[in-house]
């Protein structure tokens, strides 16, 4: 018998956890695939969306049913990603001072093309450009143009009004033309 | 309204997500101004650039195991939570056969007591410390 998302999440919310599989199976590979575009790191995208779904099922009681569960679960995802990367600036911070405390620029690994499918020119200045914006720039791009999200549910992810996700974009949208001026 | 107003809501145009009045607006625009339809000849085609980057896949075994992972995370907290509990019946138990056996002498109550009492107090310290020292460690970021 096939459950539908609302059954499941009833299910998941009386503790009966072995339904919870249905869901991680359907939202894994978006998740990891927006982990990955948000963070650039292959091992770090999977720890992320695990983690997001470990804390989704933490929370599963609180969670009411008139909405979507994909858009509250990449809410939880997205404030994960985000906080993880500014931890990892930090650390690079940390991690890079000499034993005057002068800063040692070393190189970043991540955003590295070999994670790309196809690595032609376009699509390596691509994965550089999106590695250049700004956390809620590259979110957004990454919401709206590989999850083929909707702006409501931008909106009700990022917890923005609906014109700020169209301005939001626009900024984003506008960098990534002037980066990519050469392939336009 | 000036093409700069305009360019906002472009993206909107081309995501398909504008409505009367805007688009109507939008369209009228674009019909007189040769910039911004160029400006959305551009974000058309990064749309189109975005929209065909794929990733490579992780092997299959990630997949596999990537429930297994999720699960044990999750039962394994339930495990801790019936764990601690069981823990604190079988010490509260202890405690008071303890402090309510009428062999053990009073004296012998009071060191036992003491021992206890001055194990919980240097605990408290130490955890008090590290929460105090955590709010400026610059360095609690690093894995150790």
């Amino acid at each position: 018998m096939t459950l539908t998302e609302q059954e499941i999440i009833s299910k998941c919310q009386q503790g009966e956890t072995k339904y919870y599989e249905q869901l991680v199976n359907k939202y894994k590979k978006s998740a990891y695939f927006y982990a990955l575009g948000m963070v650039g790191s292959a091992e770090d995208a999977l720890d992320l969306s695990q983690e997001a779904f470990i804390r989704a099922y933490r929370s599963i009681k609180r969670f009411k049913l008139q909405y979507q569960f994909k858009n509250w679960f990449f809410r939880i995802l997205t404030n994960l990603c985000i906080s993880h990367l500014r931890k990892r600036r930090r650390r690079a911070e940390v991690s890079t001072e000499d034993s005057k405390g002068a800063t040692i620029p070393i190189p970043d690994d991540h955003f590295n093309p070999h994670l790309l499918l196809e690595r032609k020119e376009i699509m390596r200045q691509l994965w550089k450009a999106l590695s250049e914006l700004g956390d809620k720039q590259r979110e957004i791009i990454l919401l709206r143009d590989f999850q083929g999200l909707s702006y409501k549910q931008i909106s009700e992810i990022l917890e923005i009004p609906l014109g700020t996700v169209m301005s939001r974009l626009h900024q984003a949208r506008s960098r990534l033309r002037v980066k990519m001026a050469d392939f336009m | 309204m000036g093409c700069e107003e305009f360019e906002v809501l472009l993206n909107g145009y081309i995501d398909g997500e504008l409505k009367d009045p805007d688009l109507k607006r939008v369209e009228e625009h674009l019909a007189g101004c040769p910039h911004c339809r160029k400006l959305v000849r551009d974000y058309r085609r990064l749309k189109e650039v975005t929209t065909e980057m794929r990733f490579k896949e992780p092997p299959q075994d990630i997949w596999n195991s990537y429930w297994q992972r999720i699960f044990h995370r999750i039962t394994r907290g339930a495990g801790w939570v019936f764990f601690l509990v069981g823990v604190v019946a079988v010490a509260g138990f202890a405690i008071y056969e303890f402090a309510t056996d009428p062999a053990v002498e009073a004296l012998q109550k009071l060191i036992v007591f003491a021992i206890f009492v001055g194990l919980g107090l240097l605990l408290i310290s130490v955890i008090w410390e590290r929460v105090k020292a955590s709010k400026t460690d610059k360095y609690k970021e690093i894995e150790r």
